[in-house]
């Protein structure tokens, strides 16, 4: 990184107007970040309802104030090796703004970390460096006191496209019926 | 004064044509030839209120139309313009033209403005051609039928809260003729102390007219309760006397006195407010989640104070009475009459009876049945379909009844009522029935017998459900536009509802409709496959049996078959097909036997549990369809309970034998 680069970073962690507020949650050993601003709450200890016949890392449907809102376990969803066994999982809930309106889900997180602002300005676009989530999820990334915090794209990670994926047992009659036809 | 008129537009245009509705919903009685003076009042009235609103809110097309019908209405309240067929197509040509007209004003479309135009004419012609002596008289006798009056208008402070505006009235009247207008400022306080929503003016009106005096009452129909109001006549002409008498003496006077009286009793006793849908669904939700907390601290409550009855505890069960009368109430609000599906039914009778050459009267009962809304937009399709089918396929010419024996005019019979937590409508008409002979033999043209041998009568009749089945001689332009009571049946399965059919040959049909009075509730039967519950409607149910593995059977090792009755239907074991976690066996399996369209089927579930009132709650919301689930629900622990959706497991289970059947036929090939 170069020393103008750094300066830039410099001057806009000074400038708060600038910053947006993030929350920032661990997955595994690494530390990632969403808007905070698209979070509705955090929750722990929720019943979940498995939804037959749905992809594993869709752990289910949760009562949200009387809304069903499904949630994800984003470890699953990318195969990272939870970082604590813990038997109460942490909920983020988030509002997600998708082509079809606007939605709420839940991502089952190992924990939460902090809120921490940064601006726009300086995230980094994402070096393709063994990340266990596909580019395509990913903001940039940022660093903020030495760490580094990877800022997800909320949006699409949790697209009608992200949550139908791999749901490949459609249909009962393929299942039972012969693959022939 | 310059108030933003636009938000009180929604309310004009919604009320409007209701009153539109109204006013055809009479124009269609059968005897409206020898209308009571009632009915024509409420006609009068109808146009009378579209046409003030639709003044205020400077809709000068509307306010035109409805100006020359008041003329011709008046006419016929009077006894000057007799009520004749033409007249009534011309009345009801007027109000399809005014909806448009409302319609395009609300959706911000163009109206049809040559056809408004061409109505405008024929009616301005009628008002003053046709019945040429009253018309004449009146341009020609003007000096000697006006007559003037002087009219104290001192309107209560509160006029302006009840939504009147003193200065249309006042234009009204300049529309009768040449008139004076004096404000009075006696009342008018110093300006600090003025409250600008009241009214301290009074007014004193020189009105010079022919028009009679109900004509200035009338104006102040609707404030006559909010002010002093006098009207005098000022200079009696030679028939003055035998003038004034007369609004009293005409046959209109009969109603006259009980018309306000109605309107009175109608405004204090209903009074109603226009709500979004949305606001009291959330409401609903609201209410829901009360219900779900109150049950969490009784569960609480129950543990720590176990068996003694605290103040706290009885406190609490207050609190559940209060939450479950509130949960009624705001479910209550969702609730309408099915009247607004019936209204568009005698019109539909009408046309179609008229193209076909028929004559058909159409009753209706029950209208005041309540149903949800949610659920009444969703029946009006099927019912209309039904109707509609009645008039073109049930129902012969007035000729081939008449050599029946019946009455050249039939009548289709239209009834609502409750049962148990079901709203049931009955279309039943007394025309030709359907033939169960002539069913089999076009259901084998066809290839939709499925199963070999004799078919009773009663599974005939519900052959005419079938996809592709349609009994008419030839496809009509009213009935036969593809869509079949296949798709009336699947409408109203897919609420979860049922419909059925009675029909005796020569005496007519009947399709009863059933269907949970709200989308949103149904009456559910909580069942545990594995370790979940899941809610199974009850509507749907046939049956619940015992599971015995002796009735199990299994088909060329496929096939998982359960004997139920006579015969053998298809057994889901969802257990296994959704691979849920099992829990102990019990000898307490069941089989809950469902009826999907023409078939049944059997759910094997581990455990009945609780029947119940549930709310329905959708996963496509913030999740997406699953197939197999109708949606989800909460039950008084807070957890989500999955509801099945018997259709497309139905379906699912039918694509299944299919394929089953087809690996057969193809292994016996081999």
């Amino acid at each position: 990184m170069s020393r103008d680069e750094f300066a830039v970073e410099e001057r806009s962690k000074e400038v708060v107007d600038d910053a947006l507020q993030h929350l920032t949650f661990v997955l595994g050993k690494e530390t990632y970040a969403v808007d905070i601003l698209c979070v509705e709450e955090i929750k722990s200890g929720e019943t979940v309802t498995p939804i037959p016949r749905t992809p594993d890392y869709i752990k289910g449907v949760i009562n949200l104030r009387g809304a069903i809102v499904p949630v994800v376990d984003l470890r699953e969803r990318f195969n990272i090796v939870p970082s604590s066994q813990r038997p109460v999982d942490v909920v983020i809930i988030l509002n997600i703004e998708g082509k079809d309106g606007r939605r709420t889900v839940g991502a089952i997180v190992d924990d939460v970390a902090d809120v921490v602002g940064f601006s726009e300005d300086s995230i980094k676009p994402s070096p393709d460096l063994g990340s266990k989530i596909s580019t395509q999820f990913i903001h940039g990334i940022v660093t903020v006191d030495d760490q580094v915090i990877i800022a997800l794209n909320h949006n699409r990670l949790f697209s009608l496209e992200e949550l139908s994926r791999l749901d490949d047992v459609e249909a009962m009659a393929e299942e039972d019926g012969d693959s022939e036809d | 004064m310059s108030i933003d008129l636009s938000r009180f537009h929604a309310v004009f245009f919604s009320e409007s044509l209701e009153q539109l509705d109204a006013m055809e919903a009479e124009l269609l009685k059968p005897d409206i030839e020898s209308a009571s003076a009632e009915s024509i009042n409420t006609i009068f009235r109808a146009a009378h209120s579209v046409k003030g609103g639709s003044a205020t809110f400077g809709f000068t097309h509307i306010a035109g139309l409805t100006h020359v019908l008041e003329t011709i209405l008046d006419e016929v309240r009077s006894g000057k313009r007799p009520l004749d067929r033409d007249l009534v197509d011309l009345l009801l040509e007027s109000v399809d033209c005014l909806r448009d007209l409302l319609r395009a004003g609300r959706d911000g479309g163009s109206p049809d403005e040559t056809a408004v135009n061409s109505l405008q004419s024929r009616l301005n012609a009628l008002v003053s051609g046709e019945p040429t002596a009253p018309a004449v008289a009146t341009e020609t006798d003007e000096q000697s039928g006006a007559r003037e009056w002087i009219i104290r208008f001192r309107p209560h402070r509160h006029l302006l809260q009840r939504g009147n505006d003193p200065y249309r009235l006042l234009r009204e009247l300049g529309d009768l003729g040449d008139m004076v207008v004096t404000s009075g400022l006696d009342q008018l306080p110093a300006f600090d102390a003025l409250d600008p929503e009241e009214c301290f003016l009074e007014w004193r009106i020189e009105l010079r007219t022919e028009r009679p005096q109900a004509d200035i009452q009338e104006i102040f129909e609707w404030v006559e309760h909010d002010c002093d109001l006098e009207i005098e006549a000022v200079e009696a002409s030679p028939e003055a006397p035998a003038a004034q008498p007369e609004p009293q003496a005409a046959p209109a006077p009969a109603s006259a006195p009980q018309a306000p009286q109605v309107t009175d009793a109608g405004v204090g006793a209903h009074g109603s407010i226009r709500v979004d849908v949305d606001k009291i669904d959330q409401l609903v939700n609201l209410v829901g989640e009360l219900i779900i907390t109150e049950s969490r601290l009784v569960s609480l409550l129950g543990t720590d104070a176990a068996g003694e009855m605290t103040a706290v505890g009885q406190a609490l069960e207050n609190l559940s009475r209060n939450i479950r009368d509130l949960q009624e109430s705001a479910l209550q609000m969702r609730m309408v009459p099915v009247s607004f599906a019936f209204h568009r039914l005698p019109r539909l009778v009408r046309d179609v009876a008229r193209e076909l050459g028929k004559e058909v009267v159409i009753e209706i009962r029950g209208e005041q049945t309540e149903v949800d809304k949610g659920m009444l937009e969703n029946i009006s399709d099927p019912l209309i379909h039904l109707v509609r089918n009645a008039v073109d396929h049930g129902i012969e010419m007035p000729e081939v009844r008449k050599q029946a024996g019946k009455p050249g005019r039939a009548t289709i019979d239209v009834r609502a009522f409750h049962q148990g937590g079901n709203v049931v409508i009955e279309v039943t008409d007394d025309g030709k029935g359907l033939d169960p002979d002539l069913i089999r033999k076009k259901a084998e043209e066809k290839g939709l017998l499925r199963e070999e041998g004799e078919l009773s009568d009663a599974d005939a009749l519900n052959l005419i459900f079938s996809p592709g089945f349609s009994t008419a001689e030839q496809v009509s332009d009213i009935s036969g536009r593809g869509v079949g009571l296949d798709v009336v049946r699947q409408n109203i399965q897919k609420l979860g509802g049922r419909v059925h059919l009675e029909s005796k040959v020569g005496k007519g049909t009947r399709f009863t409709i059933a269907v949970p009075l709200t989308l949103s509730i149904i009456e559910g039967q909580l069942v545990r496959i594995g370790q979940s519950a899941f809610v199974v409607p009850v509507l749907s149910i046939v049956e619940s049996v015992r599971f015995d593995p002796g009735q199990f059977r299994t088909v060329a090792g496929e096939d998982r078959l359960y004997r139920f009755r006579d015969g053998v239907i298809p057994l889901l074991e969802l257990g296994k097909s959704w691979d849920l976690e099992h829990g102990e066996k019990t000898d307490e399996q069941m089989v809950v036997i469902v009826e999907w369209g023409r078939d049944m089927y059997g759910l094997l579930v581990d455990r009945l549990l609780d029947q119940q009132q549930i709310v329905l709650k959708s996963l496509e919301e913030n999740f997406r369809r699953v197939s197999g689930l109708a949606g989800a629900t909460i039950l008084g622990d807070g957890a989500v309970a999955l509801i099945l959706d018997i259709g497309s497991l139905g379906v699912l289970i039918g694509d299944r034998r299919r394929h089953q059947r087809r690996r057969r036929e193809r292994e016996d090939e081999a």
